[in-house]
């Protein structure tokens, strides 16, 4: 295990290390619940007020915010946006705060990779032993003509790249030898962003506490009203239970409504078949909509892009084996031998029969009136 | 012939197999974990019966004796409920990581020599014919499919264990019992790997989508630095060595190719690749023949290879009785089994080993004579 002591300054952009913890303690902080009943006015509870609110609603943190706070009070503020966060019990909160913490993180690991590479390198192969218990390693290693810093291990990699781009991050791009992927100390840094993002959605779901303080039940009521609001409209996105759609579309639909980070790929492929099977650009941003890393520029500016509404040409649907070369087939027996995800629409839509009833399955939607249930919110 | 066997052919075999499975009855080998893995049954009338589970060894060899499966499967994932039909409700727990190289793939120069059409006039065309309608293709196994595919599976193992850092004892290699191989990694650290991740693997070991550019940034200027060079880049650079008889530093490389350098990374690319089933490695749901059991298609076992240089698989794999068959073939190229040289043979009716007959029955090719005690065999 790597020795690393940290500083003060330092844990208090670290907070989710029990090194923080320990500082809170050594500070005479309490860090039991009950005890924080100080409540509103404490300067640490309106930090992580601010705090839950920036990550969840804004979808990033503002270095800002924390700007000139003591350590021990930028460490008290995640505690306790971590808590409002977890006292909504909505999955979809969780993950957009653990993202902007995550992004935040990042942030900062890179200003410090620009300031001291050595000493960056360091700090970040602590975080992954200490958050994801992984060995970052740190390598001086020249292949061929590019030189690496640090080097993971196989099925880490495999595991924290596994929603990234492939044609970016898959291990086939990417230097292997021995059962370690080599990298530079920022495609580290980045990585490192998948696996905290994870870690804090874990830990801020697992983060109820049984009798939380009234202001604490209010913060994350309000919090939960502010998201409602802010988030789009999920009625307008197409429904996943919609039996013209192959399983594979099914299940993209299914795991976005869950409030789940696509893989790329999948992102992609979701949007090119939702594109080209005639629905709205509206409904399919609205789709995406759900997802935690979701920002409505850039996903309406892809979706565009795909249908070819911005001169470019509309990418088409991959095929059954690409889609099974690449994980995301979801073949079942509805699937009967169609080779691709729109013939299965094509076959659905029965090619000019009624819409109403008679189909086998009984998946018969045709109810575009048929929204999802809303989730928590 | 349509393929289809009749009932002679169904009873010799299945009389076959029940002998070969009561005679190896406390040597069949049991998946690890068995009581996680979903079993599989192919009969002999041509149903798959899945989703079935056996609790401990006897349970399934006792089920393997009573109803003589014509092909016996099981998953490379483990589950919670490996009987459960639903396989959202299965509760996955892991996989092991498999690859299958089919012979097919590799396109040995044997191939076109004695896979063949065999129609339903009882007419044969050769492979370069082409496809008609009313032919079925009939593959055969030879020893030059057998080399070939042995070559493909020492690339991958070099892959695994240089590249992926996968130790040699976590490895498994079998002969599919067929014209095929099949590798079993079954390593603590890449069981609990998603399809996404499983295809990355894939990509990674047939370089499916690897990127020119990427191997272009990678090569060096000098010739002293190309022996730095890890993983696929540098099989790569020793195909193009290979291929220009000098060091391919980029600017040898770029000066030799007259700038087309993509179309000269591709070819020593192609030459580099191993070429596995992508989908057998992605497809945590699949079921996968269990080792030393027999294959439906030829009547051979799926051999385990301990020492894949040693391994003789149209030798070991042919496991079934040796006690003559009377038969009458329609139509085979020469099959190699066990050392001996049988055929070509066309509409010939002899007696043959029950192994070679068994292969020939499988394929579609002949039938059982029915001796006059109307047994089929002794
Ligand atoms: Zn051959």
């Amino acid at each position: 295990m790597l020795r690393v002591s940290f500083g003060e300054e330092e844990l208090g952009d670290l907070p989710f290390l029990q090194e923080a913890g320990d500082l809170l303690v050594r500070r005479g902080y309490a860090i039991s619940l009950s005890e924080l009943a100080g409540g509103p006015g404490e300067p640490y509870v309106e930090l992580g007020l601010r705090r839950a609110r920036a990550g969840v609603i804004d979808g990033r943190l503002d270095p800002g915010i924390l700007r000139g706070a003591p350590p021990e009070h930028r460490i008290l503020s995640f505690v306790i946006a971590a808590l409002i966060v977890g006292a909504t019990g909505n999955a979809y909160a969780a993950r957009r705060f653990a993202l902007a913490e995550a992004r935040h993180l990042e942030g900062l690991l890179r200003d410090r990779a620009r300031a001291n590479r050595g000493d960056a390198r360091t700090l970040v192969s602590a975080i992954y032993s200490k958050v994801l218990g992984m060995r970052l390693e740190p390598v001086d290693r020249l292949i061929g003509a590019e030189l690496f810093e640090v080097r993971l291990g196989l099925s880490g990699y495999l595991l924290l790249s596994s929603s990234l781009d492939p044609s970016k991050w898959g291990i086939v791009a990417r230097v292997v030898d021995g059962g370690y992927v080599y990298m530079k100390l920022e495609e580290s840094i980045r990585l490192l962003r998948e696996g905290v993002a994870k870690h804090l959605e874990r830990r801020v779901l697992s983060a109820r506490v049984t009798s939380p303080p009234e202001w604490l039940v209010a913060a994350a009521a309000e919090l939960s009203r502010e998201l409602a609001r802010a988030r789009p409209a999920e009625s307008a996105a197409p429904p996943a239970s919609s039996g013209e759609y192959p399983p594979c579309v099914r299940s993209l639909l299914r795991r976005l409504e869950s409030g789940e980070n696509l893989p790329h790929f999948a992102r992609f492929f979701l949007a090119a078949f939702l594109v080209n099977a005639g629905v709205p650009l509206d409904e399919i941003v609205a789709a995406f909509s759900r997802s935690p890393d979701f920002n409505e520029r850039i996903t309406r500016y892809q979706v565009e892009h795909i249908a070819g509404a911005r001169g470019g040409k509309r990418y088409s649907v991959p095929s059954c084996a690409k889609l099974e070369a690449l994980g995301l087939c979801a073949r079942d027996a509805t699937c009967d031998g169609v080779r691709s995800p729109l013939a299965y629409l094509r076959r659905r839509r029965g090619g000019g029969q009624p819409r109403a009833g008679g189909e086998e399955g009984g998946g018969r939607p045709g109810r575009r009136g048929d929204r999802i249930p809303e989730d928590e919110l | 012939m349509e393929g289809g066997l009749g009932e002679g052919e169904i009873e010799f075999l299945r009389t076959s197999y029940r002998e070969y499975y009561y005679r190896h009855s406390s040597s069949l080998w049991i998946p690890p974990r068995l009581e996680s893995r979903e079993i599989g049954f192919l009969t002999f009338e041509g149903h798959f019966k899945r989703h079935m589970r056996a609790g401990t060894p006897g349970e399934l060899v006792g089920a393997v004796l009573r109803e003589v499966p014509w092909g016996i499967f099981y998953s490379v994932s483990y589950y919670e409920d490996p009987g459960n039909p639903d396989m959202d409700e299965k509760g996955w727990l892991g996989a092991d990581l498999a690859f299958d190289i089919d012979v097919k793939d590799l396109h040995p120069a044997c191939m076109d020599a004695h896979d063949f059409y065999a129609c339903a006039d009882g007419s044969v065309r050769p492979l370069s014919d082409g496809a008609l309608p009313g032919c079925r293709r009939v593959d055969w196994v030879c020893p030059s499919c057998v080399e070939a595919g042995r070559r493909e599976v020492l690339r991958l193992l070099d892959l695994l264990q240089r590249d992926l850092g996968v130790r040699p004892d976590s490895i498994s290699i079998y002969y599919s019992g067929h014209r095929g191989f099949h590798v079993h990694v079954e390593d603590e650290g890449l069981r609990d790997l998603g399809r996404e991740a499983r295809a990355q693997i894939a990509d990674y070991v047939s370089l499916s989508s690897y990127d020119p550019a990427f191997f272009a940034r990678l090569l060096p200027l000098s010739e002293g630095h190309l022996g730095t060079l890890v993983g696929w880049p540098a099989r790569v650079v020793e195909a193009l060595r290979a291929k220009y008889g000098v060091p391919p530093t980029r600017p040898a490389l770029e000066a030799l190719v007259g700038g087309d350098l993509r179309a000269a990374i591709d070819a020593a690319v192609a030459a580099v690749r191993v070429r596995i089933d992508p989908q057998v490695t992605v497809d945590i749901s699949r079921i996968f023949r269990m080792p030393t059991s027999l294959n439906e298609k030829t009547g051979m076992s799926k051999l385990p290879c301990a020492d894949i240089i040693a391994c003789d698989p149209l030798t070991e794999a042919a496991v079934l009785s040796e006690e003559p068959v009377k038969v009458e073939v329609s139509y085979a190229p020469k099959l190699q089994l066990k050392g001996y040289t049988y055929g070509p043979y066309r509409r010939s009716t002899l007696k043959l080993p029950g192994f070679v007959a068994a292969f020939l029955v499988s394929k579609g090719v002949a039938k059982i004579v029915k001796s006059r005690g109307g047994a089929s065999g002794p």
